[in-house]
């Protein structure tokens, strides 16, 4: 057997078990997607095939159409709202902050790094109905902004997340850059920004979808109908007594599209040989 | 002595209630079930519209808000959502007022319920469940209202008030969305196919363990696949003897003696059953849920369910696509002439904030919500069966809002309210019934089934041990 | 010439070390202080009081810790709950760095591939997710059927205290998709250079990820290990909507207990007590964590 065929056979190998697998780990959303075509009795009955016996399409007609005056048209124009300004907050605030506690040395660094920690480990229960209180008295409940404006001021997860890339860069870049005469506010637009580029398109794509899907920030404040999100509006679906799963299923499954774009689109740049994000060191 | 008075007044009503809706067809108890039930349906679909005329005349009444607003917040599923829409935009229509409204999950209202409580953000009219105990300092009581006739209970009886209203000191504390009685399913054909006589009005425990018994033999599937397991023990408790009660009617304490008796009963029947296979295992509890339409009884494979009344129509709708019609039954009882341990409740209430700047127009909404024939008619009893005698008469004369599953209800409900023992149970649970209800499953009823309790006996003294317990946090 | 020198004096400022710092953390620490440490300290007074939602709290002093201690409920919900983070972190992360090793060769279908892997990432904890597990590992599902076949009659997943947990470790490794990005993009970081060096001396494909890939990537394997055991001690909605805790308490993880108590029984001041017992376990993990990891992390800088 020749090198080359051995090569091959690896190829093949390899693209073999990546699509096995891949199908196994997509196996429960293709149950999902082709559940929504499904009559209800046929997603929850006991003989159900995998395929819909009938191509139902009213799922997705009955599911859009929402309970009250507003359809799904609007819960998807919310979500894209909120998600699209809550990861450009997350940029911003995240970039800078861990720019700051990574590599500047200031008086009480260790002090906020460690509050970061702290903040992150406190579950999020306790804490839902003092920032309801704070939100409400500041006249802010039923708009999007307490689901916004806390990402512009720093999201602990990819502020450490960045840390961690930042401290991954060399820095022989700063110091070269410091002697050729940029502050470190030149610094930071100039060599860290553009260095943490696959970071930056990482967190995009986890905050973006991490928003879209959050459920319970949507639930303390945007309960007015015309506010409801996507991720809101499919739980509603799912009452104890009554679950709609059709119309959840196909809602879900519309639901994914707008994240799935986004995350082909960012990908492209998280892909060898793309980006020239790849440092020497 | 004024929780004397009330129960008396409960009592009454009850009687009376059942008498006028069912249009004098009082007789059902003794036939057998299923007869009956079509008979009543036929029955009610033939009776005279008399109240519909009235409608127009009714709807002029409304006054004028334009220019104000409402806000407004329930839970329930899509059908609830859409129908309760509806008719916010009737009212909306009639007053020119302007209604904010608000529809969540079940699980998912509470959550926001509290962080609006706790802000102090309530909207003006909730949606309220038998917990309302818990939140008594939110709730603003009807009593005026109904008094001044804001609230037009005239076709209201007092035992249907009763299921909203404070035992302990008379408070109402909402209207009611309609009556429930939490009951069983079961499907005919199967129990003819295992030579199971169908359930009676009276059948008891042993009766049911036995047919369980025999149509899992048959089947070899569990004959009910799901329990709601606080219900059932409450039942047996309230069963046991007369003037027993797991709760204590005003919902200070409990009403039973601490005797463990019936709990030691109850317990080791149903998990002997459950080890046997004929109750679903607590795996198929979990995959099944409170969600009814998953309940392997739609798709043929289990012969009983316990639900709550309101629940059959879904059920029934899910069913007939298999070709499965179903019929209602009462809980099996201790002994064939005891108590019932059957209660017909409210199943939810609307009730006022008390914090609500606009409590005239929410009373005045609440009227119409409770009286509105038109309302009703979108509504359709969908929340429990109307509490209004006239709304009921006007929806049962209807045969398109009234099918056979319907009637079914309706003829059920009125069945389960001419028992003498259906208003002998607290209308409110105590704020600590959640965590001893999660007790009695997850600790005790599971603990028994997984071997770490040795005997019923230990599970149940245990269990009362710690109701006792969980009882002093609150 | 005085307003020369002022001029230089504001810029020496705004390039202090300490200037630059305050500055770029200004977000966090705003943020910080106005939305975070409020309700902290507010959580933590009402772990010391009897508090119900709507009405005021009273003062018991250390009731709740003691109740907590006695509490078989909530020891055991700690136990399970670090049963499911020993058991649910390693592979989830293992798995992550896998897939993402896997999906770094650079073929023409990577691009494909990743997004297939990504897929189940994006549907979050929906009740959609819960519902399709269910069914999957379900007593009539393909899964508990296979098992049959294989002999163990009766088994089944969300009636058995043993086994109850796996499907919810499975749904939370399945969801491997944000890690799997974040060593993606660490593993694009590191330069190509080290491994053409090791292949010319002759390095195989284990000695280049031991001695290369590893330490490259350690600061980012710290960040997703302390990210995945921040967020395994918090489990909750998998728990909540797949088996909501049963049976037999064997899936009531803390993060559920907290909520329970705090909102199905409204009693937030001992769910509060609850949530700081639970800080301070979780802070003790970190800081060994922290501790350690100087021993195996290598940063391109030390500072």
């Amino acid at each position: 057997m020749s090198v080359k065929t051995k090569k091959t056979i690896k190829n093949v190998l390899y693209h073999l078990f990546v699509v096995a697998f891949g199908f196994i780990m997509l196996y429960p959303v293709i149950w999902m997607v082709l559940g929504s075509f499904k009559a209800k009795s046929e997603i929850l009955g006991n003989n159900a095939s995998f395929f819909p016996s009938e191509w139902l399409i009213e799922n997705y007609t009955k599911g859009w159409k929402g309970a009250g005056e507003y359809t799904f048209g609007t819960f998807f124009k919310n979500s894209l709202i909120i998600s699209c300004l809550a990861t450009l907050g997350t940029v911003i605030s995240s970039t800078m902050v861990s720019y700051a506690l990574a590599r500047i040395k200031f008086v009480g660094r260790k002090f906020w790094f460690t509050c970061m920690i702290m903040t992150m480990l406190l579950p999020g229960q306790v804490l839902m109905i003092p920032q309801y209180i704070i939100w409400n008295s500041l006249g802010m409940t039923g708009t999007f902004v307490p689901l916004i404006l806390p990402k512009f001021l720093g999201y602990p997860f990819f502020i450490y997340m960045m840390m961690q890339f930042i401290k991954g860069l060399p820095k022989e870049l700063d110091e070269a850059a410091y002697i050729d005469g940029c502050n470190k506010y030149q610094i930071f637009t100039k060599i860290v920004l553009p260095l943490l580029g696959p970071s930056i398109i990482t967190t995009i794509v986890i905050q973006f979808y991490w928003t879209w899907d959050d459920y319970m920030g949507p639930l303390l404040y945007l309960t007015k109908p015309a506010k409801h999100t996507v991720s809101f509006a499919i739980k509603s679906f799912a009452d104890a007594q009554g679950t709609d799963f059709g119309p959840m299923f196909a809602m879900s499954t519309l639901s994914l599209i707008p994240v799935f774009i986004l995350f082909l689109f960012f990908n492209r740049y998280l892909m060898d040989g793309v980006t020239a994000g790849s440092v020497k060191g | 002595m004024k929780l004397k008075k009330v129960m008396a007044l409960t009592m009454a009503g009850m009687m009376a209630l059942s008498l006028a809706a069912c249009g004098g067809e009082a007789a059902s108890t003794e036939s057998s079930q299923s007869t009956a039930s079509k008979e009543e349906s036929k029955e009610a679909s033939a009776a005279p519209a008399e109240s519909s005329a009235e409608a127009p005349a009714e709807e002029s009444e409304y006054p004028d808000y334009s220019g104000e607003t409402l806000s407004i917040m329930w839970w329930g599923s899509d059908t609830r959502h859409e129908r309760t829409v509806k008719v916010i935009e009737m009212y909306e229509e009639l007053t020119g007022i302007d209604i904010e409204y608000e529809y969540l999950d079940g699980s998912a209202y509470w959550t926001s319920f509290q962080a609006k409580m706790a802000a102090n953000e309530l909207p003006d009219v909730f949606q309220m469940g038998n917990n309302w105990l818990t939140y008594y300092d939110t709730i603003y009581p009807l009593n005026d209202y109904i008094a001044d006739g804001t609230i037009d209970t005239t076709n209201i009886s007092d035992a249907m008030l009763a299921t909203t209203t404070n035992q302990a000191n008379g408070d109402i504390t909402g209207i009611s969305n309609g009556t429930n009685a939490r009951c069983f399913a079961y499907n005919p054909a199967i129990f003819d196919e295992a030579g199971v006589p169908y359930p009676t009005d009276n059948w008891t425990w042993d009766e049911f363990a036995d047919a369980c018994r025999k149509i899992t033999e048959k089947t070899g599937n569990p004959a009910i696949t799901t329990l709601e397991w606080e219900t059932v023990t409450y039942s047996t408790v309230t069963q046991w003897k007369e003037g027993y009660n797991f709760f204590a009617m005003d919902g200070s304490d409990f009403a039973f003696n601490g005797d463990t008796e019936p709990l030691v009963y109850i317990m080791g029947l149903l998990t002997d059953l459950m080890k046997e296979g004929c109750i679903g295992d607590w795996g198929i509890q979990n995959e099944i849920g409170t969600n009814i339409e998953a309940d392997w009884i739609a798709y043929g494979d289990a012969a009983m369910v316990m639900l709550s009344s309101n629940q059959f129509t879904a059920l029934s709708k899910v069913a007939a696509e298999s070709g499965i019609e179903l019929e209602l039954a009462t809980f099996p009882r201790v002994k064939a002439d005891g108590q019932s341990g059957m209660v017909v409740r409210s199943s939810q209430q609307l009730s006022i904030y008390s914090g609500s700047e606009k409590k005239d127009i929410a009373a005045n909404f609440l009227n119409f919500w409770v009286n509105s024939v038109e309302a009703n008619k979108i509504l359709n009893c969908e929340r429990g069966v109307s509490i209004s005698s006239e709304v009921l008469s006007a929806l049962q004369a209807d045969s398109e809002l009234t099918d056979e599953t319907t009637a079914k209800i309706y003829a059920f409900i009125d069945k389960v309210g001419s028992f003498p023992d259906a208003a002998n149970s607290s209308p409110a649970e105590p704020a600590a019934a959640e965590e001893i209800k999660n007790a009695l499953k997850q600790t005790y009823y599971q603990g028994l089934t997984s071997g770490k309790f040795s005997s019923a006996q230990e599970a149940a003294d245990g269990f009362w041990a710690e109701a006792q317990e969980i009882w002093k946090n609150y | 010439m005085e307003k020369q020198k002022r001029k230089t004096t504001l810029k020496e400022f705004m390039n202090r070390d300490n200037t630059v710092g305050y500055v770029f953390a200004a977000p966090f620490i705003i943020g910080f202080c106005a939305l975070t440490l409020v309700p902290m300290a507010l959580s933590l007074f009402y772990s010391f009081c009897s508090y119900q939602v709507g009405k005021p709290a009273e003062w018991i002093g250390l009731s709740n810790f003691i109740g907590l201690f006695r509490d078989s409920t909530f020891l055991n919900s700690l136990k399970v709950t670090i049963q499911y983070v020993i058991i649910g972190v390693p592979l989830k992360l293992v798995f992550a760095l896998l897939i993402a090793m896997l999906l770094t060769k650079p073929t023409k279908a990577q691009g494909l591939y990743r997004a297939i892997y990504y897929i189940p990432s994006l549907i979050g904890g929906s009740v959609a997710v819960a519902l399709v597990w269910k069914q999957l590992f379900g007593s009539r599902g393909p899964i508990v059927k296979a098992i049959k076949a294989m002999g163990a009659t009766g088994f089944n997943f969300f009636g058995s205290d043993t086994w109850a947990f796996v499907p919810l470790v499975l749904c939370n490794a399945w969801q491997f998709g944000s890690s799997m990005l974040i060593f993606a993009s660490g593993l694009k970081q590191i330069p190509k250079d080290y491994y053409e060096a090791a292949s010319i001396d002759g390095a195989g494909a284990w000695k280049k990820f031991c001695y290369i890939t590893l330490p490259s990537l350690s600061p980012i394997i710290l960040f997703n290990l302390l990210m995945q055991l921040i967020s395994g001690f918090m489990t909750f909605t998998q728990a909540q909507i797949i088996t909501q805790g049963g049976p037999n308490h064997a899936t009531e993880y803390v993060s559920l207990y907290i909520f329970n108590q705090g909102f199905a029984y409204a009693r937030m001041g001992y769910a509060c007590a609850a949530s700081w017992v639970m800080l301070i376990i979780m802070a003790a993990v970190t800081g060994v964590v922290f501790k350690t990891s100087k021993t195996w992390v290598f940063y391109e800088n030390e500072d």
